[in-house]
């Protein structure tokens, strides 16, 4: 409980500074989402910029830039980015409580999760931000342990349903693209329809009117993007259905080495999904964080900071990797054992799908469309996994885990060094 | 099966996977040719519609690369890529050994070297940069 009380202490510290050291206009497209939210402050909707979001974030910053100006703020667009941060600490509470629920009475797996979460830079960067992506992220997050409740403890008053349309019904409000959360979850509530069979009947009834009230809630924006801007979910016309890609082979595979560790931004590096996701998660790709504009130059200094991210990021990735494999796998021989796991053995590898899927459908030449932060809802679920496989691991071999976990400790505590805007440079 | 048979397997598979990007990375290095000579030949013809031909230039063939000879705007030029600056300016100090002061007939830009007949128009000099790589 100490550890775990002390890591949220520090995801805590740092997301509060995070919020009040980083440029409210410092991040993704900031400049759009600041414009909606005061149209959104106004009482309308705006035309072109980020007007394919929903407004539920936006809603949310209006009211918190209204408390900051009320409070004589002279920035009070940081109490947007504070919600942000808040956003990010539910966030934490909620990783502690799915790995409760999936990892029980494994206190190593629980901290090492946390621990992921807590130093993740892609998490700390775009919880700075004023950027609707990290409340998308709570409310996955939400439905996903709600689910994952449910499930394990066999749970199903209607209280929980209620709580887990509205948490699904919300996060479409924010973001539209966490539909594939909804896909999630209906996958494994029915997979433990199966599993369970003396609660089938009641959660057959319950999930079909669930389901309803996921669609039903949302669908007025859904209709209103399609109407304004040809697509329902993208607003911007994007084909849904071809799957013809404008992006060669190399694009999706090529993990462009070496330059993904001694180069990893966009001034040198290619323009290639797995190289972009990699360095946006450990680093600045984009150059929005630690260099860029209004910020350091791009220094040989600099690139040496980042190149650093992506050494410390190749053990954390490589063993949540190899957890998600084989809690993915486990999930999978064992499914009516534990069918909550499914939540977490499904989620980031359909979050990936719909990072892949959405930037082959809004081709830009420079990769604009490939941020490490959509992954974000399913960045608990790397945690989680690298929760797991740090527990198997010292379980299966103590002077293992007495090498390995301060080397790992250190990437962290570097990688958490790098997410503390200001210490940066 | 006990859940350290499924952890080894997820690393034995990060560790092949490791393991296939470096062998990657190893067959491309190996196979790797610098396309900044073929793409400045290619954006001659099609992009700007003129003529190239193998240069008998001794010091341009000399170049890591490869030159060629072209006319743009009436005006001939010999162009030389090098594989790097540094080979570029030994190209350069080689047309000055043996011709002198060249003036704005020699140009060096990034590895590119450029010696025109006679001194170049902007428009000249702009038609040969938009084919710089």
């Amino acid at each position: 409980m100490a550890v775990s009380g002390s890591l949220l202490w520090l995801l805590t510290v740092v997301s509060i500074w995070n919020a009040f050291t980083y440029p409210y206009f410092g991040g993704f497209d900031a400049i759009e989402h600041l414009a909606y939210a005061y149209e959104v402050k106004e009482g309308q909707l705006p035309e072109g910029g980020a007007s394919y979001t929903p407004p539920g974030f936006y809603a949310l910053a209006a009211v918190a830039i209204r408390l900051g100006e009320a409070l004589g703020m002279d920035t009070p667009e940081q109490l947007a980015q504070l919600l942000n941060a808040f956003c990010v600490i539910g966030s934490g509470v909620l990783v502690l409580v799915l790995a409760r629920l999936l990892l029980p009475g494994r206190p190593l797996a629980r901290w090492s999760a946390l621990a992921f979460f807590v130093c993740c830079p892609v998490v700390l960067k775009t919880g700075a931000m004023l950027h609707p992506q990290p409340l998308a992220m709570l409310l996955s997050l939400l439905a996903f342990a709600t689910a994952a409740w449910m499930i394990a403890r066999r749970d199903y008053r209607l209280r929980l349903w209620v709580a887990l349309a509205l948490s699904l019904a919300g996060a479409q409000l924010v973001r539209s693209v966490t539909v594939w959360v909804v896909g999630v979850v209906l996958v494994a509530l029915v997979l433990a329809a199966v599993a369970q069979p003396e609660h089938r009947r009641r959660i057959g009834a319950a999930l079909a009117a669930s389901a309803l009230a996921m669609v039903l809630l949302p669908l007025p924006w859904y209709l209103h993007n399609q109407s304004a801007g040809g697509d329902a979910i993208f607003g911007r016309g994007i084909s849904l259905i071809s799957l013809e890609s404008p992006w060669p082979a190399e694009f999706y595979v090529d993990p462009d080495l070496p330059d993904v560790i001694t180069h990893p931004q966009r001034a040198q590096l290619e323009v290639g999904l797995l190289p972009i996701l990699y360095a946006e998660t450990w680093g600045d790709f984009f150059g929005i964080w630690s260099w860029g504009t209004a910020r350091a130059e791009l220094t040989p200094t600099v690139n040496r900071r980042l190149s650093l991210q992506s050494i410390v990021g190749l053990p954390l990735t490589a063993l949540a990797l190899a957890g998600w494999l084989a809690f993915a796998a486990l999930t999978a021989a064992r499914w009516r054992e534990a069918p909550e796991r499914i939540v977490a053995a499904l989620a980031p590898l359909v979050g990936l799908a719909a990072v892949v899927y959405y930037a082959t459908r809004s081709y830009r030449s420079a990769g604009d469309t490939v941020k490490a932060l959509f992954l974000l809802p399913a960045v608990p679920f790397w945690a989680i996994s690298f929760g797991f496989a740090v527990d198997v691991l010292v379980e299966r071999s103590r002077r293992v885990g007495v090498v390995v976990l301060p080397i790992l400790a250190l990437c962290l505590l570097v990688s958490l060094a790098y997410g503390t805007f200001t210490f940066v440079t | 099966m006990s859940e350290w048979i499924f952890l080894r397997s997820g690393l034995l598979a990060v560790g092949a996977l490791v393991v296939a990007a470096l062998i990657g990375w190893a067959v491309q290095t190996a196979r790797y040719e610098d396309p900044g000579f073929h793409k400045l030949r290619r954006c001659l013809i099609e992009g700007k519609g003129a003529t190239v031909s193998a240069t008998r230039d001794p010091i341009a063939r000399t170049a890591e690369l490869g030159a060629l000879d072209t006319v743009i705007e009436t005006n001939s030029v010999t162009i030389s890529v090098a594989d790097d600056e540094k080979e570029a300016e030994r190209l350069a100090a080689s047309y000055r050994a043996v011709a002198g002061e060249l003036g704005p007939r020699l140009e060096l830009r990034g590895r590119t070297l450029y010696l025109w007949q006679r001194p170049p128009s902007p428009t000249q000099r702009q038609a040969l940069f938009d084919c710089t790589y």
